[in-house]
């Protein structure tokens, strides 16, 4: 009987997860995905401009990057650019979502399907026409500091706030639709119902919204490519043209602090949303 | 070698995560050519028991041999049985004649046998003239009868099936009843079925495994099931029954003395001692107004309590003086309706036979 | 849902900011390049609409055409390749246990959040003369080397001195940069297809005598093919678009449609041109996009019955 009792949990004819080589290929696509960016972070320490064979660990670039006044502008404007963008995402995808989830109109699908349209048309599309309008109706350039970063970051909140409105969106459709209609019996107006029944269903939505559009803004590089003067350099913008010149660890340095931001801002969204679909789950 | 048993399946068990017993140290001997019915409240294992037959599960213990063969270490589609799933599981991109000829398909038969033998099993299953329909366009009882044609064409030697009725309504799921014991007849295929409704398994199976906490509770034909159930859980599971606690002790000669309250001490056939059930059966009851005087009976005076009217008989609770009521079916024998009607408080000689008292031990 | 009508102040304030922004800043710029690509250029800066088919005329030239023709084949490979990489990834996450499909749907998904530039850059350091994988072949050889000298046959008899390769700026870095970068739209929708996906299905074909093989190719892709056919199209599209990855990592001869579209904004100074380019792309991502939609009709009524 011994035999039969050498695993205690036998693989299953289904149990593709637990087969040795489905395991070595996942282990080696994640291997792929990471070891780069992985790569990359490590060697931001490295104490070698070589940059290739491990020297010791340094945090020189940081402080080089600290001091570098260039990226440090760039790197401003891409946080200011970011912020305004997330502001104003919010509030159009909040209306947008809004609107599409509580009425009924003619043209509906086409509304729908014309706010989809930034979403879905190539980057370099969008970056391309952004720079014709601009150009078109004459953007006044040398404007003081930040006023000066209002094209792009126009451009950013015409593709970033159609993704907050998909996000909020998908928070509204939990929303029982009984609660504003018994704000309205209850004698409020419309815009207290929207202000103290929708607003507050939706928060979860708006803060995942909100990151989301920040996160977008932050990390886009090519519509910035092209809506970006030589005095509006955002922090993408600045890293290419460093990679373009050359590769050093500054650029190791500085896309790490990138990726750190991107990676904790992601984390607060996921944390925003999972915790809200666990009340949503417990609501129901 | 054609009398041994086509299913032996010797101290299986089978643990998930390490430490939850599905199946727990069963053993089960399936004849050839049987109609063998698996039977249990959900969760008790039938049904993960069904899947290591088919091969979706591994056994953690113990063996499974089908016609003489460990099954041990053979993937499910080297295995000589077929199953009939639950949800049918009826290939929705393939036609019906595409579906049954799938497992001869995967045999490389040639394709004139796969022709004839496609038609003959769907022509034994009624549905010879839907040859060319999609699973969509067909209704739940057409595609469980493409489950069937499509595990019968490979000629298994034991067909599997897991609630095969369970998606049916009531009316569909008695004539399928009928078509399955005609079915199993025709094509003289072992079949074993999993199901929670007693009532299919008594009406279908020549024997039936009553399951509960990965145990097998009784293997027993339908009738022995239900008369004779081996212990209070099986009793209770199958039919209704009527369960009066007390102490027994060995009286010799196969009989035991028990001493339960409101009926004070009774002999009777049966071995278990110590803390025992006497249970009888709601219809084996009668009620009558003058003190019986049999001695073979066992009698208490019992005042009605609730009365539940279902035309051919009524099920009658009475108050024995015990926690919960004995219940009795009486059958309304005549259209007398003053003689079977009862009235709560009256009250009443409660009776029935000795013989037919079980006593059952834990 | 009610209807607009039956509170219209409501709607018409909370619809017409976004509206105003989608209108102003996305719509006019477009229908701008949209009407560029049938103008003339007529000077340095001067741009005359003169409502001319001869931008696309000339985006039909042989050049033209077979950069349009490599987008698409690149596209193409790279999705290809992402089908094969993507398929036992997907199938390995839906067949796990249910915390850890989340913690390996996350890491699948976390590379998305990371900055496309820095990811791009991340394997130039991979890819280049002296990168990760050139110097660690040079490692192993070197060493390799080393050991046989004990044998005899050191000193480069048999093997070495390691050549690096030229793995940087060529068709292969691009396309290894797109798989890179669009591995996690492949393995999303083929997971999502194969959570859909009943599993009896594919107990009942093993039941029926078939292998893992067969049952994958006769059950399983047939099936999801909806899923399959809307993570191709999610590949194809941002990859046949790209503007970043061949910039970075082709060489002279990796042109991109995208890099002509920008080259024609920037250095070439044709805004016609590069416009006609644009909407050219645009049109066949609409249409690539239109596929998607009706198979994912096609899908939702198979999903009903």
């Amino acid at each position: 009987m011994s035999i039969f009792r050498r695993n205690p949990d036998p693989i299953g004819p289904l149990d593709y997860a637990r087969r040795f080589w489905l395991r070595a290929i996942v282990a080696v696509t994640l291997f792929f995905l990471y070891a780069p960016i992985i790569g990359l972070m490590a060697f931001s320490f490295n104490d070698s401009r070589r940059n290739v064979v491990w020297r010791g660990f340094t945090t020189d670039y940081y402080v080089k990057f600290w001091n570098n006044d260039s990226l440090m502008l760039a790197f401003a404007n891409s946080l200011t650019i970011a912020l305004m963008t997330t502001v104003v995402s919010t509030i159009l995808g909040a209306l947008t979502a809004y609107v599409l989830w509580r009425y009924r109109f003619p043209g509906k699908a086409v509304y729908e399907g014309g706010m989809a349209l930034p979403i879905v048309i190539p980057e370099i599309c969008m970056g391309v026409a952004m720079m014709v309008f601009f150009a078109r109706i004459g953007w006044p350039a040398g404007l003081p500091w930040p006023i000066n970063l209002g094209s792009i970051t126009i451009a950013h909140i015409a593709f970033a706030f159609p993704f907050a409105a998909i996000v909020i969106r998908a928070r509204l459709e939990s929303f029982n639709r009984e609660l504003s209609e018994c704000a309205r019996d209850l004698g409020a107006s419309e815009y207290r119902v929207f202000r103290d029944v929708v607003v507050p269903h939706m928060k979860p939505g708006l803060i995942a919204g909100a990151l989301l559009a920040f996160t977008l803004s932050l990390d886009d590089f090519v519509i910035t490519f092209f809506t970006a003067g030589p005095d509006t350099v955002t922090f993408p913008v600045k890293i290419y043209s460093m990679v373009r010149f050359s590769v050093t660890p500054e650029v190791n340095a500085a896309s790490t602090v990138l990726i750190l931001v991107t990676l904790v801002v992601t984390a607060v969204a996921l944390w925003v949303q999972n915790r809200n679909n666990m009340i949503g789950k417990s609501a129901h | 070698m054609s009398d041994a048993p086509i299913i032996q399946i010797k101290n299986v068990s089978k643990l998930y995560g390490g430490t939850v017993k599905a199946v727990d140290g069963v053993d089960l001997e399936v004849k050839r050519g049987e109609f063998f019915a698996l039977l249990g409240p959900s969760g008790c294992g039938k049904t993960t028991l069904l899947r290591m037959l088919a091969g979706f599960e591994v056994p953690t213990g113990g063996q499974v041999i089908i016609d003489g063969q460990d099954m041990s270490n053979v993937a499910p589609n080297k295995r000589p049985v077929n199953m009939v799933f639950q949800s049918y599981a009826v290939f929705p991109h393939m036609s019906v004649e595409q579906n049954v000829g799938y497992g001869l398909k995967m045999e490389r038969r040639p394709a004139r046998e796969i022709k004839e033998r496609v038609a003959e099993a769907l022509d034994l299953v009624k549905l010879g003239h839907l040859a060319k329909r999609m699973p969509d366009e067909m209704s739940g009882g057409q595609r469980q009868r493409v489950a069937l044609a499509r595990a019968l064409v490979k000629r298994p030697k034991v067909l599997l099936l897991d609630e095969p009725l369970s998606a049916l309504d009531a009316k569909l799921r008695e004539a399928m009843q009928l078509e399955l014991v005609r079915l199993q007849k025709t094509v003289g295929i072992t079949f074993v079925i999993v199901t929670h409704d007693q009532s299919e398994a008594l009406s279908m199976a020549n024997r039936i495994a009553v399951m509960a906490q990965g145990k097998v509770q009784q293997v027993a034909p339908p009738a022995e099931l239900y008369e004779m159930p081996a212990n209070r859980f099986v009793a209770d599971f199958i039919g209704k029954i009527n369960m009066i606690e007390g102490d027994a002790v060995a009286a010799g000669d196969g009989a035991v003395r028990v001493t339960a309250p409101p009926l004070g001490e009774v002999t009777l056939s049966g071995t278990a001692t110590g803390k025992v059930a006497l249970a009888v059966r709601p219809e084996k009851i009668f009620v009558d107004e003058k003190e019986p005087a049999d001695p073979a009976l066992i009698k208490v005076k019992g005042k009605v309590g609730e009365v539940a009217y279902f035309g051919s008989y009524s099920n009658v609770f009475f108050d024995i003086g015990l926690g919960q009521p004995l219940q009795a079916d009486i059958s309304n024998l005549s259209r007398d309706i003053e003689e079977y009607t009862f009235k709560a408080g009256e009250e009443y000689w409660v009776y029935w036979r000795k013989s037919d008292t079980l006593v059952l031990g834990d | 849902m009610e209807n607009w009508k039956s509170s219209a102040r409501a709607f018409w304030v909370s619809m017409a900011p976004p509206t105003f922004w989608l209108v102003a800043f996305f719509i006019i710029p477009l229908s701008l390049i949209w009407l560029y690509s049938f103008s003339s250029k007529t000077g340095i800066v001067e741009i005359t609409l003169d409502w001319n088919l001869r931008q696309y005329a000339r985006a039909l030239e042989p050049v033209y055409l077979g950069i349009f023709w490599k987008s698409i084949w690149m596209a193409a490979a790279t999705t290809a390749i992402c089908v094969v990489v993507a398929f036992p990834v997907a199938i390995a996450i839906v067949f796990s246990k249910p915390t850890m499909r989340m913690w390996l749907l996350l890491l699948v998904i976390l590379p998305f959040w990371t900055n496309l530039l820095i990811r791009t850059y991340a394997l130039i350091a991979v890819l280049r003369t002296n990168g990760f994988i050139n110097n660690g072949l040079d490692w192993l050889v070197t060493h390799a080397d080393w050991l046989l000298s004990f044998v005899g046959l050191g000193d480069n008899m048999l093997i070495g001195p390691y050549r690096p390769m030229a793995l940087l700026y060529n068709n292969t870095a691009v396309i290894f940069g797109l798989v890179y970068v669009h591995l996690p739209f492949m393995v999303l929708p083929l997971y999502a297809a194969l959570d859909r996906l009943d599993r009896s299905y594919l107990e009942a074909s093993l039941d029926l005598g078939a292998g893992h093989f067969r049952t994958f190719f006769l059950i399983v892709v047939p099936l999801a093919l909806p899923g399959i056919a809307s993570g191709v199209i999610i590949t194809f599209i941002p990859a046949m678009g790209s503007y970043l990855t061949p910039d970075l990592l082709g060489g002279t001869d990796s042109y991109m449609i995208a890099n002509v579209i920008a080259s024609q904004f920037k250095q070439a100074n044709n805004w016609p041109f590069g416009a006609a380019l644009s909407f050219l792309l645009m049109y066949a991502t609409f249409f690539a996009l239109a596929i998607r939609a009706v198979l994912m009709r096609k899908e939702g009524r198979g999903d009903r019955r």
